[in-house]
């Protein structure tokens, strides 16, 4: 068979020679002489381009005190810090004569551990998005399909998870943009409270088709999806007939403005039964500007139905007034009640009425980033729950150069839940969740929860009712104080931030929260960063951040009798000898950080974060962790 | 490997970024189209006694085809594409495949000599090697241009052409006198590689080429020649495997063109042989189930010149064992093992759904994209007597085909009529007869009444009888209808809405060939039809040009047997697509 394809081989290169031999006669410029191939036409008649970035994480964890099930491995060396972010980011973006694009992202990994690993990969960040617009005598449409893209519709419907942008600006995401100079990403926040965290945020991921209509006759404008969100996911496959679709209905009237929203969301339960879980909810939106406030509102009902529940009606309404920023005292005002039947995971507040509506993908506790709080949420100002109503206000003021603004907010449970209750770091959150991502009940004590560079606590309840319920209702009291100062030394700018939170939940109610043994759980956190320029394109930036979370005798109590050096015990001791002690919560949390932002260049900019945590429970023994965490980032931009 | 390649293609983009911020079309040396297609549908079953099949189900998925072209230096071409595909519902990177879908180069050497590696398109005589239209594709009509651009660009059927991965060469010769051009054509393709057939015993199947060769001259300005050559070969030694087939195939034929003023006038006279046998490394005859047939045919064809009038008319000869596996081979296998994608099986019985109507218009899995050294089945109620084109073996006839366009664009005609017997009786000395009839008519309304926006219907008609005399056993009568109509209506510029329907009534008898590996006849299944497949479809489309559209469907589609212990199925579903080819 050999000599038979050498044979063909031969001939075939005879004939080439041939072909040589007489190129000076022969011709190549025949119309159409025969070929077996397709005949290849040039055309580059589309447009592509690509933009992105390059970013290297080097990151070393160094544990000295670790969990007891720790496997003995106390250094951690990374590239990348395990969460799943792209190294090279490239968006491509294609552009045809008729202005439909197409755009896809690439992510591009490599864990550099050595040529033995084959963990290298080459997978889409996000997704794939087809877009195109078209304009009529009816108005102007735009359509897309594909996903993952970002959208919002309204508070009760799809919205974000949304606050008060109160944050300490010493950790950095991998979205975080890069700024022209490190001066101006503490500048604008100092200035504007603004931190440009991309598209993602006050959004929801969402796969499917997208239309929206504007310039409509009569002044309306629409948008809706049908599709996915990460909470239609299913165990069953691809098939699964799960879909939330939803739309929005705007009408304007001068300075009014009013909208219908409308959201369904359906999971499979079984493939042969048709058995979903399935919510639905209607609300109007009404908003009005004049000079110097805006009053928004939005209200409505919401259902839903599955095997397990079956709620057939709850109202849920948040109400907003604010007044402009140019005010002395600007001041932000809102209030809401959502009902513990009014269902919903992707609006912009949390669930913890129904458990069995999270999808339960993933395997070993993992994939568990959908699963936010349930177990009654202490949580932040501007942040919302159902069976819960609350109201809060903020303000802010400045005083030359030093800046503060404060929230205070008081909330209580509708209704009677679960004997629990959760709540978030708020120092070291980043630290703890990056020990094992995206975990549930995890920890020496099996209540520690890891969700996307955050990680929150379950705290179970010993008063409980014959249904296994909490047998009162909760209390929630908040307050959030922040000072932002900027100034100069030795020519020098430097900003501080003071970030100050402070979270209790009681049994009944009280005006303002309080750090003590009345409560079922208090929190409090202080967080302090300083900016200091040492050049126009170096900042050195320092954070101190300590936390204390104490709980009292209605909550689990911990594996240590001996209460001795607990500071809130000593203060009870000190005023009554039989006061009530402290064998419940006691946790600290600190952690002391340094680092530098340097601009190489244009585009390009390196961080540099060394930290030190501190994770401590006197009276939880085996909650003790410490340990430090080196970063070194690296970002071009093109 | 292929990421590793990937990366560096990915990694070079991105430092050209690094240089000039934004890369578009403006190098010359790299440019980049494609393809990007968001599908989604949603099936339902409508019958209600299953209770076993889920009630729906939904899918899809969001891709892109990045076409990388890289000219290092003029007349070379390299090009690579690149799929990426997410999966409906696969969120921040789970569901997502990257491949390489195709690499070739391309180009010519000193102006004269073209050539190309990797992935080609090839297409040679309809007797060696060509890739006939599937069952159901009258005339190339539009009646499902959505679900057919996506199969046909899903299994690379560009052109009745097989797409395989080799090397083809062509150049040609000018010349003053005696003859006026000679043109060569050569390729050695690799439709198979070897590959592991189990692991445990280590054997391995050998690779298969397929080779070629073509000399076509221009005698004069009226007369050509031509003479192709294809061969398929397993390679032994490549393999573990005791045998590998070999199939030559040969034709020549002379094409002889009058041009009158108003008229062209082509007539071609053709012929040709092969053979098919497989040879053993160890044990029988070193050669066994030797095939030799051969092919005749002659066509003549008259058509104006101004494109409004062709009808062509011949009769063919194709010798019972006449094998060509590169023009045999067919676009859907009906073997029971290809299973459908939507509903594989059905009932409470849980049987295999068996191929329908809207499987062949729709479901892109269930189609062929390899050579087949034997004959792959067929569904004779959807083609019976031409089942692998006009290659089919076993086939004596005549046809007659024709188009008619009005001048005044008020309307267009496709006709075909074809008569064609055995040349010998299957299982019997009886030989089977086909008479087919075919139809498709196209009335454009807006024409007719003067309208600016589109408003035209078709209508298509197929219908085809087999039949074989004796007795009670060797009777057969089959007669196969098939109804389409599309109704057209632009109701916005651009927005279409569309209604369409496809009827296939199959009543009758028949016997279907059950063959061994080496395509000898082992037995005849008996087979009755009383059955209808339908599918209807209801959408609007908005068609910003031939290849980018968005299509939004509801389609209500099924089979009804009436045959005790087949259970009928019906079926319906709501499509999404959006298309773009950059």
């Amino acid at each position: 068979m050999l000599k038979i394809n050498l044979k063909y081989l031969t001939f075939i290169l005879l004939i080439f020679q041939f072909s040589n031999f007489l190129s000076q006669t022969s011709a190549g410029d025949f119309l159409t002489p025969f070929s077996s191939n397709i005949k290849y036409t040039k055309n580059p008649s589309s447009q592509f381009s690509f933009t992105g970035y390059y970013r290297f994480l080097g990151f070393v964890r160094n544990q000295k005190d670790v969990f007891p099930n720790n496997s003995g491995k106390t250094l951690a060396i990374l590239s990348g810090d395990q969460f799943r972010e792209p190294m090279l980011l490239l968006k491509l973006k294609g552009l045809t004569k008729d202005k439909i694009t197409i755009g896809a992202d690439f992510m591009l990994n490599s864990l550099y551990k050595g040529p033995e690993s084959d963990n290298n990969n080459l997978t889409l960040e996000l997704g794939i998005n087809l877009r195109t617009s078209f304009n009529t005598k009816f108005g102007k449409f735009n359509l897309s399909s594909g996903g993952v893209n970002w959208y919002r519709q309204s508070r009760l419907t799809v919205w974000g998870n949304r606050t008060f942008n109160r944050q300490s600006l010493y950790h950095r995401r991998p979205q975080t943009r890069l700024t022209n100079t490190p001066e101006i990403r503490y500048k604008n926040y100092y200035e504007k409270g603004l931190i440009d965290d991309g598209l993602r945020y006050g959004n929801r991921a969402f796969q499917g088709i997208f239309i929206q209509g504007q310039d409509i006759p009569f002044n309306l404008s629409f948008k809706g999806v049908i599709g996915k969100t990460p909470f239609n996911r299913s165990n069953f496959n691809e098939l699964s007939n799960n879909y939330t679709s939803c739309f929005k209905i705007n009408k304007k009237i001068n300075d009014f403005n009013l909208a219908y929203n409308f959201l369904n969301s359906s999971n499979l339960v079984d493939t042969l039964s048709s058995d979903f879980r399935r919510y639905s909810i209607n609300t109007l939106e009404f908003s009005h500007k004049m000079k110097s406030f805006h009053f928004s509102f939005e209200g409505g009902f919401g259902s839903y139905n599955s095997p397990e529940n079956n709620f057939e009606f709850g109202e849920a309404i948040i109400a907003n007034f604010k007044t402009t920023k140019n005010l002395k005292f600007p001041i932000d005002l809102q209030a809401y009640r959502i009902a513990p039947e009014f269902v919903n995971l992707t609006g912009n507040f949390l669930n913890t009425t129904v458990l069995e509506v999270f999808p339960d993908v993933g395997a070993n506790n993992r994939a568990t980033t959908i699963r936010p709080q349930f177990n009654s949420p202490i949580i932040g100002l501007g942040r919302h729950t159902n069976n819960r109503q609350g109201i809060s206000i903020n303000a802010e003021h400045s005083f030359k150069r030093l800046k503060i603004n404060a929230g205070i907010g008081v909330s209580s449970e509708i209704d009677t839940s679960a004997a629990s209750l959760s709540y978030r770091y708020n120092v070291n959150s980043e630290t703890l969740s990056r020990l094992y991502l995206f975990a549930r009940d995890w920890g020496p004590y099996n209540n520690l929860n890891s969700t996307y560079r955050n990680i929150f606590e379950n705290v179970d309840l010993v008063d409980t009712n014959d249904s296994g319920l909490a047998n009162f209702k909760k209390y929630f009291n908040s307050i959030e104080f922040q000072a932002k100062y900027n100034g100069t030394l030795f020519n020098h700018q430097f900003y501080i931030f003071l970030l100050t939170r402070f979270n209790s939940c009681s049994k009944s109610f009280f005006p303002l929260p309080k750090y003590n043994l009345e409560m079922l759980i208090s929190q409090l956190s202080n967080e302090l960063d300083l900016s200091f320029e040492l050049n126009k394109n170096t900042y050195l930036v320092l954070n101190v951040g300590i936390e204390r979370v104490i709980g009292n005798n209605q909550t689990e109590i911990g594996d240590n009798n001996s209460s001795l050096g607990s500071p809130i015990n000593l203060i009870h001791h000190f005023f009554n000898e039989n006061s009530t002690r402290n064998f419940e919560r006691n946790q600290r949390n600190t952690l002391f950080g340094c680092g530098i932002d340097f601009k190489i260049g244009e585009n390009a900019m390196l961080f540099f974060r060394q930290n030190f945590y501190k994770y401590y429970d006197p009276n939880f023994v085996f909650n003790n962790l410490k340990g430090t965490e080196t970063m070194l980032e690296l970002k071009f931009l093109f | 490997m292929k990421n590793h390649f990937l990366k560096i293609l990915l990694f070079s983009i991105s430092v050209f970024q690094l240089e000039i911020i934004s890369f578009t079309q403006q190098n010359e040396k790299i440019w980049f189209d494609g393809l990007g297609r968001s599908y989604f549908s949603r099936d339902n079953v409508v019958s209600n006694g299953d209770t076993i099949s889920p009630n729906n189900m939904s899918g899809g998925y969001n891709l892109i085809d990045l076409n990388v072209h890289v000219n290092p230096i003029p007349n070379i071409e390299v090009f690579g594409q690149v799929r990426v595909q997410n999966q409906f519902g696969g969120f921040f990177g789970s569901g997502t495949q990257i491949d390489v879908r195709q690499l070739t180069a391309r180009g010519t050497f000193k102006n004269k000599i073209k050539f190309s590696v990797g992935d080609i398109y090839l297409k040679q005589n309809r007797f060696t090697l060509y890739n006939y239209d599937e069952d159901l594709n009258l005339y190339k009509s539009d009646f499902y241009n959505s679900y057919k651009s996506i199969i046909d660009y899903e299994n690379f059927y560009e052109e009745n052409r097989w797409r395989l991965q080799g090397l083809q060469v062509d150049f040609s010769y000018k010349f003053d006198r005696f003859i006026r051009t000679l043109e060569f054509d050569f390729f050695t393709t690799r439709p198979r590689g070897s590959s592991q057939i189990n692991s445990a015993l280590n054997t391995f199947q050998s690779d298969m080429l397929l080779s070629g060769a073509t000399i076509y001259s221009k005698i004069s300005n009226s007369i050509s020649a031509e003479l192709n050559y294809s061969t398929l070969n397993e390679l032994p030694n490549s393999g573990t495997q005791l045998k590998s087939v070999k199939n030559p195939v040969y034709q020549i034929g002379l094409i002889h063109n009058y041009n009158a003023k108003k008229f062209n006038f082509n007539s071609k006279i053709q012929a040709g042989f092969s053979e098919r046998s497989w040879s053993y490394k160890v044990g029988y005859d070193s050669i066994s189930h030797r095939k030799l047939g051969m092919f005749f045919e002659y066509k003549s064809e008259l058509s104006k010149m101004d494109t409004l009038f062709n009808i062509s008319w011949g009769s063919r000869y194709v010798d019972p064992n006449f094998r060509s596996s590169a023009a045999q081979s067919r676009r859907i296998d009906m073997t029971e093992s290809n299973l459908t994608t939507i509903y594989t099986t059905y009932s409470n019985d849980a049987v295999i759904r068996p191929i329908s109507v809207f499987d062949i218009i729709s479901d892109l899995n269930i189609y062929n994209q390899n050579i087949s050294p034997t004959l792959m089945n067929f569904n004779p109620i959807f083609s019976n007597a031409l089942p692998y084109g006009d290659a089919t073996p076993n086939r004596i006839g005549v046809f007659l085909k024709g188009f008619y366009k009005n001048k005044k664009k008020y309307f267009d005609i496709n006709f075909s009529t074809s008569f064609f017997s055995e040349v010998i009786g299957q299982g019997t000395s009886r030989k089977r007869t086909f008479l087919t009839f075919s139809q498709l008519t196209k009335v454009y309304l807006n024409e007719i009444f003067n309208h600016k926006k589109e408003f035209n219907f078709s209508l298509g008609y197929l219908n085809q009888i087999t039949n074989r005399e004796g007795d009670s056993i060797e009777f057969i009568n089959l007669n196969s209808n098939h109804i389409d109509f599309k109704m057209e209506k632009e109701l916005l510029d651009k927005v279409y809405f569309n209604f369409s329907t496809k009827r296939v009534k199959a009543l009758g008898n028949e016997y279907l060939t059950v063959r061994d590996g080496f395509d000898e006849i082992i037995t005849f299944q008996q087979v009755d039809y009383n059955r209808i497949d339908y599918l209807h479809a209801l959408g609007l489309k908005y068609q910003f040009k031939k290849d980018v559209y968005i299509d939004i469907q509801y389609n209500f589609w099924g089979s009804e047997f009436n045959r005790a212990n087949f259970y009928d199925f019906d079926f319906q579903r709501l499509l999404f697509i959006f298309s773009i080819k950059l």
